[in-house]
């Protein structure tokens, strides 16, 4: 059985000695090279052409994004796993945007990360729980489902966005507060499952409220 | 009223009513003149024609007597009783008796027959007469002594006048005898008393040559005519051969008006007076000119009550204005302005010290606001040349490029100092995360490597794990990777996540992206640093379930909502920990050029709302 050629990027040489030994306990896995920032992980990743990146957002002088954007321009086969300290949901969308099949945080066990490597070198996905926990609230929060009705005073509200007056216009002219007209802006916003007034606007003349 | 308006007020009120009261004087005094020689004139008339009217009585009272008495001698009666008498007829002749009737005919006193040497032959009384009298007829006879005479023989009498007529007995052209007949002065007395309404002082009466009066007096009629001396100036003039009248004084030296004649008598030398006194003649014109005088007296007080009024109404304004310039030069602005009465000169005086007020008020006011600090406060110059108020719009200009210099220094200060301390935290949180962290998650790793008791290994995993989480949120906490990596959306809800990790409450964030634009760093963390700090209450005080976190992200400002359903708090009762937190997130505000508004009420949470002018801070792409 072919070994699976790793390339472990990670500037922090403690973090590459402890994976390395943890991966090197099995040899199903092999390391071909060590970069310890984003520029070398794209010139190793060019020249040993490996069959997964294990590789650390935060680098110096290359983030660990803009050298899988870099190397997945010329090779688009190989596979990344991210070993990261980050848990923000923004880490993980980027990152899997990015190209990443499998994201994990850098205290993950032995056994999940080589299962974890071997998931991804066969082609799935691997997030570890924790990680997917994040990912479903990810995918839960822009909830679709029905749009709510809008209220009188909403519509009113949209009407005036619509036209392109100000909020600070849109309070003078019904004589209420910014904070309630931005309240009601959110309210309608939120109601119609839009992120922003342009795409509220448009929406609202689809459904022909306006 | 102050000095000076009273000296202007005085010289008015002096002047009008001195004008005033001179005219009504004057027309008064002139108007009582004229009345006055008028009325003496008319008075004066009045008497010359009784004076006239009394001589011309008396003339013709004397001239009839004598006509009778010649009438008598023609047809010879007093011969034929001087011989009767001499012929020693009785009493009881006829002619003798005739000569009672003849004295009751022609009304008068007595008659008396002497023969050549004075020897009394008849009489009608008992009287006998002083050879003196006789004696004097005598010398009064001497040239002519063949007419009839009359005689004034009251200086030969001490009871009254007497005044006899001479009448000759004559027979062939030889002087027999002598008549003397007394006349009636009562008569004459008459005459002169005649009603002719002369009121209650006016009389006439006659005087003689030797200035002795003839008539009774009015005055004293007690007293022998003869003991009264008449010695004025119009019997003197009288002496003199002028008739005349005027003002003189009297016999009793009282102020008269008086008309004087002589009678006309080939024999007597008698001047005939008409007068009144002064004083019941004026009597009409003193009544007038008390009648003036009160008239003047009204008159006066009414010019004075009106030169007052007008006085009053020329110096009130002027007054006013005077003290309103007194005020002004004290510095004080005058309240209330003074009014502008009318459109003449004091009225345009009025007009341009109320516009004067206005400008030092308007100058005053922009002042105060310079020193207010408020160097938006605009001022219109009074005129092209106002000094003042062309200083002061130098001086804010300067103070405002000065604040503003201040302000923007004072900015840059407090934004460096805060850049510096978010340069520090990034390193920190580098250090930490990077090498503490790091590190943990090596010794975590080694330890896999490591033989031992499989249980005691997880334990200490455990463990290592929990310091790398803790290291992690201390790491976010002080500098959160996210918004150095994502941005402000990115680290608010890592924020958010957060919050919802360590606590039960739940957040609604929104991030609204109306704008295409990427936020400044310095903007990103100003409303990180807010909005950890607006959380933060919340957690620590609010007891809040839910919060709201808006975020608007517009092309022209960012404008965040944070609110909470917590307990709320009184803003000016604060505790020192929620109003320092309040204090940095409005500065932070401050700083990036916007404005926090945070409202709270007790029982009802808390809304901090905050906005951000995007257009300085933001970076085109």
């Amino acid at each position: 059985m072919t070994p699976i050629r790793i390339i472990l990027a990670d500037d922090h040489s403690l973090i590459r000695e402890g994976f390395k030994a943890i991966l090197g306990q099995s040899d199903r896995f092999v390391i071909v090279a060590e970069p310890q920032n984003g520029v070398e992980l794209v010139e190793f990743a060019l020249s040993t052409k490996p069959d997964v990146i294990l590789t650390d957002l935060s680098m110096p002088r290359m983030n660990g994004f803009e050298a899988m954007d870099e190397i997945r321009k010329a090779d688009r086969d190989v596979k990344f796993v991210i070993l990261t300290m980050h848990e923000e949901r923004e880490y993980i969308l980027r990152a899997i945007k990015a190209g990443a099949s499998g994201y994990l945080l850098k205290n993950t066990e032995r056994i999940e990360l080589e299962h974890a490597i071997i998931t991804v070198h066969e082609g799935g996905k691997y997030f570890s729980p924790s990680i997917n926990n994040i990912l479903a609230e990810a995918v839960l929060r822009p909830d679709g489902g029905e749009v709510g009705e809008l209220t009188a005073r909403e519509k009113e509200v949209l009407e005036l966005v619509a036209n392109g007056h100000s909020t600070k216009q849109i309070a003078d002219m019904l004589k209420i507060s910014i904070r309630t007209v931005e309240s009601h802006r959110i309210n309608m916003l939120k109601k119609m499952k839009v992120n922003n007034s342009a795409e509220l606007i448009r929406k609202a003349l689809e459904l022909k409220l306006l | 009223m102050s000095e000076k308006g009273f000296k202007i007020f005085g010289k008015l009120f002096i002047s009008h009513s001195s004008v005033g009261l001179i005219a009504i004087i004057a027309v008064s005094v002139i108007f009582y003149s004229i009345l006055r020689v008028a009325l003496i004139n008319r008075a004066l008339d009045q008497l010359s024609s009784i004076n006239v009217l009394k001589k011309h009585l008396i003339e013709d009272y004397l001239y009839r007597s004598r006509l009778n008495l010649e009438a008598l001698q023609v047809e010879e009666k007093f011969l034929s009783i001087y011989y009767d008498v001499t012929n020693g007829q009785s009493e009881d002749h006829r002619d003798i008796k005739d000569i009672y009737s003849l004295c009751k005919l022609y009304d008068f006193a007595n008659l008396h027959i002497f023969d050549r040497q004075h020897r009394q032959l008849f009489s009608t009384d008992q009287k006998m007469y002083p050879d003196s009298l006789l004696h004097k007829l005598d010398d009064a006879i001497h040239a002519e002594p063949n007419r009839i005479h009359v005689i004034d023989a009251s200086m030969n009498s001490s009871k009254g006048t007497m005044l006899f007529y001479y009448v000759p007995i004559v027979s062939r052209d030889s002087l027999l005898g002598t008549v003397l007949v007394q006349e009636n002065f009562e008569k004459v007395q008459q005459i002169l008393l005649e009603n002719t309404d002369m009121g209650t002082t006016g009389e006439s009466y006659i005087a003689g040559s030797d200035f002795l009066l003839r008539s009774k007096s009015r005055f004293f009629p007690d007293s022998t005519p003869g003991s009264i001396m008449v010695e004025t100036e119009a019997v003197r003039n009288l002496m003199k051969g002028q008739e005349g009248r005027g003002i003189t004084k009297d016999y009793r030296g009282v102020s008269v008006l008086s008309a004087y004649r002589s009678v006309s008598n080939e024999d007597l030398k008698w001047f005939i007076l008409s007068e009144m006194d002064e004083a019941e003649a004026m009597r009409p014109i003193v009544a007038l000119r008390n009648y003036f005088m009160l008239v003047t007296v009204i008159i006066m007080l009414l010019v004075l009550l009106v030169t007052y009024l007008i006085s009053n109404a020329i110096v009130s304004p002027i007054v006013e204005l005077q003290q309103a310039i007194q005020t002004l030069s004290r510095g004080i602005i005058p309240s209330p302005k003074p009014r502008v009465y009318s459109s003449d000169e004091i009225g345009e005086m009025g007009a341009a010290i109320r516009q004067l007020i206005e400008g030092f008020e308007r100058t005053t006011l922009f002042a105060s606001e310079i020193g207010r600090g408020n160097f938006d406060a605009s001022y219109v110059a009074l005129s092209h040349d106002d000094s003042l108020g062309h200083a002061l719009i130098k001086m804010r200009d300067e103070l405002k490029a000065f604040h503003a210099h201040e302000l923007k220094s004072a900015r840059s200060r407090a934004a460096a100092l805060l850049e510096g301390q978010e340069t520090e935290r990034t390193r920190i949180v580098k250090e930490l995360h990077d090498g503490v962290g790091q590190l943990l998650t090596a010794i975590s790793m080694q330890l896999d490597l490591v033989d031992g008791p499989g249980e005691k290994k997880a334990d200490l995993k455990k463990y290592i794990n929990e310091a790398v989480a803790e290291i992690r949120r201390i790491s976010y906490n002080v500098m959160p990777q996210a918004i150095v990596d994502f941005g402000l959306e990115a680290a608010l809800n890592g924020l958010c996540e957060s919050v919802r990790r360590y606590s039960s409450i739940a957040i609604d964030f929104r991030y609204i992206r109306e704008a295409e634009h990427t936020l400044d760093f310095e903007v990103s963390i100003a409303v990180y640093r807010i909005m950890q700090e607006g959380l933060n209450n919340i957690v620590k005080h609010a007891s809040a379930s839910h919060v709201n976190l808006h975020v608007l992200d517009k092309a022209d400002e960012l404008y965040c909502v944070l609110e909470d359903d917590g307990r709320g708090f009184n803003l000016t009762s604060t505790s020192s920990v929620v109003g320092s937190g309040l204090r940095n997130i409005r500065e932070r505000a401050q700083l990036m050029n916007g404005s926090a508004d945070i409202q709270s009420t007790p029982g009802h949470g808390t809304v901090i709302e905050i906005h951000i002018p995007m257009p300085e801070y933001v970076t085109d792409h």
